[in-house]
């Protein structure tokens, strides 16, 4: 019962995946993907890690999705008029390459999967009470071996806070640099 | 016999060669001192000091192979200075040590003490010149390497000094080589003589493969143990291949055709390296090696014919020379010639009084030529000269003491060595006797062009236009010299009076250790006796002699005492063979179409094959391939993020696949 | 969930595949962003499939796996904030977000 949940998740997943990519809407594309953040979401839980799937809908889906959102909406891209001035056919080779790598990306990951051998437990998947992400033992990883990562990735946040400020920042329409001409040269159009 | 000689712990015989090489660095460095003035044009007038260092050098030289001499006199015993192992190989090294014997104390002495008065002379020569201390740099290491040419107590030794004679005659030859053809001339002088280097070198390995060593003192004392039973043939190809290298040094036929063409390189380089001391050195080297040689008695028979017929040669072509210096270059040549007659017939110790002589009066001559060709402002013509007597009355006087000694007039220095020469061939009978016929035929035609020579240059009218040209006599810097060797040539006949004088033979007395055993060996061949003649047919030789030399000068001092008449009147009526005699018979002309033309040609075609196609067409081709691979392989960085992504998707999916063929 | 791990290894290069897909066949930038994310969270599951794996063969439990992930959600925000805020910034130069007019123009 719990299986076919799994293989439900999985459908859903593969089906959203496929419908990001396919979808000619930007905004449709983001809400497939939220469908498969959903279900990836719940194979973490069904798998037994409770903490990441919340953290999953959380950060992925509440975070990452709405801004996703945002700049689509901001961009106009859902307006149907802007979307058909904008679109490009590909070529016939890129159609081709791009499929080509892609496929055989796939079956190289499904040759891998296929040759290894991964024994199956004899007690089957169990995990103890808590979870197999429990916040204790991961706060002890997180502070202990981990907390330098964990420092950087702190950082990284603070710095990616400015930069994305700094990158997105409208421009002044009266441009501020401009210094006033000291010498009589003229200058060429900025 | 003992062939080990013992070290004798001093050091002073070092300074003979060093001497002259310290001056040859300081005049150096004055020469790049110089030539930094001349670039801030400032007074360049470190110049002269060059002379004077280097004419300091020489004497310091001389008057230490003056104490070496001394000091044998006095009894001492050969002297061996060794500085360290050069070449230290198990069973098998090379020293660098000197050994002053009896042969080289007199070779030092010639060679240091002419070489001083030609450095003298060429201080005032030279003057004047842009290259006035380079030169002189280069005439004290030319001495420095003749020296330790002849003091060396092993053939490596020599051997260096020969190849340092050989660049510094190249330095020298081609010193105004801003004239195209003197720096050819300085090459052909360094390619014939690289051909004789390699006989030498031949010479050489088997010398030292089958002795073991190549310390004179070691080869000579085991080849005089072997020549009592006859040399193997190894020894006497050894003996052929080093008289091989001496014909290049010495300017034997076949190898003698760059010496008419070194005359291109200043006087004082003519005189010093191209008479009086560098192509000796195949004599030197022939005499120090004296039992291998002696041993060895067809090829000392080849030394004789090639010795006679090169003397004979070179004498018919300077008697067509225009040029002054050509004269007196053929005439080195024929004279070298006498001195190889002479070691041909074993008269070995006659081969170096000849050479003794030749050194003071064809120096003499040299520089008396360039007295004459620096008065006449650079005219080197015989025919546009005539009557210089009076205008230079002190090179005219030295001149004919120079002249007389080379004609071999009696009593100079010339007439009592090439006698000796010629009454050692006589001695000697059966094949000897042809190379007297011919040495005495050459002693004819020696006095003949000597004389035309004099007669054109001093006497008669003066060809030439004595307004605009204004001969005029050189510096005493110059004329003494001059005067010095005038002597020398006059009265340097004592050191070898013949047996007939009742005097004695100082020179062949004093070079007798050294010769012992070459002659002893000889004495093998003849029973035990060495040949010698009646007193009364050395009279009739010497009275022989003295006649063909005064009567041939005067035949050539009156056919050309007028002028050029009769000089112009032989080439109408005999064209062929005026135009042949004057260019050495052509061997020279020869060699130009039958190797140096080939050789050019087919180094030409190997270029253009090998260096222009291939190696060119390869490094080219690589780069024009990389360039091309370039210029198509960087379209791949053509900005757009979707190829990108493909090449790095392809090249992972690629990797990836390899990875787990192997199964990593 | 007894599945074995091969499935979810499965799942994930299923999701991997169209995710490479995505990025290098659609023209427009933010789409090509969301295929990022796709393919980062194909490697998430990979992770997740070992540690469950590793968990389950060995009875005792490693935080490896999960802190993995959760570094990955963290950097994948990160990625996709200034990627974001980069398609603006461009967006205001070109006044485009397909990818073909925002390349620049090779030589």
């Amino acid at each position: 019962m719990v299986d076919l949940l799994f293989y439900v998740a999985a459908a859903l997943c593969v089906l959203c995946a496929l419908g990001v990519v396919v979808s000619a809407n930007p905004v449709q594309s983001v809400l497939m993907l939220l469908g498969s953040f959903v279900g990836i979401s719940l194979i973490y839980l069904l798998a037994g890690f409770q903490f990441l799937a919340a953290i999953q809908i959380l950060v992925y889906g509440g975070a990452i999705m709405v801004l996703f959102l945002f700049v689509v909406m901001l961009l106009n891209q859902g307006d149907p008029a802007v979307l058909a001035s904008e679109q490009g056919l590909l070529s016939k080779a890129q159609l081709a390459g791009g499929l080509a790598v892609a496929g055989s990306a796939l079956a190289l990951l499904l040759a891998a999967v296929v040759r290894t051998e991964i024994p199956r437990p004899i007690f089957g998947y169990l995990w103890p009470e808590g979870g197999l992400d429990p916040l204790v033992g991961m706060a002890q990883a997180m502070f202990g071996p981990y907390v330098l990562a964990f420092e950087g990735a702190s950082v990284l946040l603070l710095t990616t806070a400015v930069g994305v400020m700094t990158l997105a920042k409208r421009q002044r329409s009266k441009p501020s640099v401009k210094a006033a001409p000291l010498s009589s040269t003229t200058e060429g159009s900025a | 016999m003992d062939t080990s000689l013992v070290d004798s712990g001093q050091f002073w015989p070092w300074l003979i060669p060093a001497l002259p090489l310290l001056g040859a660095l300081l005049a150096g460095g004055l020469h790049f001192d110089v030539l930094r003035r001349r670039k801030n044009n400032s007074d360049a007038s470190g110049a002269p000091v060059a002379a004077g260092i280097a004419i300091l050098a020489m004497a310091g030289a001389f008057l230490f192979s003056l104490k070496g001499f001394l000091a044998l006199r006095a009894g001492d015993g050969i002297i061996l200075s060794t500085a360290f192992d050069w070449i230290p190989t198990g069973d098998f090294t090379v020293r660098w040590s000197l050994m002053i014997d009896q042969l080289s104390s007199l070779m030092t002495l010639v060679v240091t003490g002419v070489g001083l008065l030609i450095h003298i002379y060429a201080a005032g020569y030279m003057k004047g010149d842009a290259g006035y201390a380079k030169f002189f740099a280069y005439l004290n290491l030319f001495v420095a390497m003749m020296l330790m040419l002849v003091l060396s107590d092993n053939m490596v030794g020599t051997f260096v000094g020969w190849e340092g004679v050989g660049l510094c005659s190249y330095l020298l030859i081609g010193f105004w080589y801003k004239d195209g053809w003197r720096a050819e001339a300085a090459q052909k002088a360094f390619v014939v003589n690289r051909i004789g280097d390699a006989a030498f070198l031949l010479g050489m390995f088997i010398l030292a493969t089958t002795f073991g060593s190549l310390d004179y003192s070691a080869i000579n004392g085991e080849v005089s143990l072997l020549a009592q039973d006859g040399l193997p043939w190894k020894l006497s190809l050894a003996a052929l291949l080093l008289f091989g290298g001496a014909c290049g040094k010495s300017a034997q036929i076949p190898l003698f055709v760059w010496l008419p063409d070194a005359m291109a390189g200043p006087t004082p380089v003519s005189a010093l390296i191209h008479a009086a001391t560098m192509v000796t050195s195949g004599v030197y080297l022939v005499v120090r090696l004296n039992p291998l040689f002696a041993g060895a008695p067809m090829v000392l028979t080849l030394i004789g014919a090639v010795g006679a017929a090169t003397a004979f040669v070179a004498g018919t072509s300077a008697l067509r020379q225009r040029d002054l210096k050509g004269v007196l270059a053929y005439s080195t040549v024929s004279q070298l010639g006498y001195m190889f007659l002479a070691l041909g017939v074993g008269a070995f110790s006659s081969a170096i009084f000849h050479l003794v002589t030749h050194a003071f009066f064809k120096a003499l001559l040299f520089l008396g030529a360039g007295s004459v060709i620096h008065g006449m402002h650079q005219e080197q013509d015989m025919h546009k000269m005539g009557g210089l007597k009076s205008h230079m009355p002190k090179t005219f006087i030295t001149f004919l003491a120079g002249a007389a000694a080379l004609s071999g007039l009696p009593l100079m220095s010339g007439f009592f060595s090439k006698d000796e020469i010629l009454a050692a061939a006589f001695a000697g009978g059966g094949v000897s006797l042809i190379l007297w016929a011919i040495g005495l035929v050459t002693a004819a035609i020696t006095a003949l062009y000597t004389w035309r020579m004099v007669a054109l240059v001093f006497f008669g009218k003066e060809r030439f236009d004595v307004n605009s040209v204004h001969p005029h006599e050189s510096g005493s810097l110059m004329t003494t010299p001059l005067f010095v060797l005038a002597i020398l040539s006059v009265a340097g006949g004592v050191l070898g009076l013949p047996i007939v004088f009742h005097a004695p033979h100082l020179l062949a007395e004093w070079l007798a250790p050294v010769l012992e055993p070459g002659k002893q060996i000889l004495a093998l061949a003849h029973d035990g006796h060495a040949p010698h003649l009646s007193h009364l047919v050395e009279w009739i030789l010497l009275g022989l002699g003295a006649a063909i030399a005064l009567g041939c000068a005067h035949i050539a001092f009156h056919a050309h005492r007028e002028g050029t008449a009769s000089d112009l009147a032989f080439e109408t009526k005999n064209p062929e063979l005026a135009e042949t005699l004057s260019n050495a018979w052509g061997i020279d002309r020869a060699y130009k179409r039958l190797l140096v033309q080939p050789i050019m040609a087919a180094a030409a075609a190997l270029s253009a094959l090998f260096d222009l196609a291939l190696i060119d067409g390869t490094v080219n081709g690589i780069g024009r391939f990389a360039e091309r691979t370039g210029h198509k392989v960087a379209r791949q960085a053509n900005g757009h993020l979707g190829s990108y992504g493909l090449i790095i998707g392809g090249a992972a999916c690629v990797l990836a696949a390899v990875w787990m063929w192997i199964g990593a | 969930m007894n599945v074995p791990s091969e499935h979810l290894l499965i799942l994930a290069a299923i999701l991997f595949a169209i995710g490479l897909g995505g990025f290098l066949l659609r023209r427009n930038v933010i789409v090509v962003l969301m295929s990022i994310e796709l393919m980062l969270n194909a490697a998430n599951i990979v992770f997740l499939a070992g540690a469950r794996q590793h968990a389950s063969e060995s009875g005792h439990w490693l935080p490896d796996g999960p802190v993995m992930v959760t570094f990955v959600i963290a950097v994948a925000a990160v990625e996709a904030a200034v990627g974001l805020a980069l398609v603006i910034a461009l967006f205001r130069r070109k006044q485009t977000v397909s990818l073909d007019q925002l390349s620049p123009t090779s030589d």
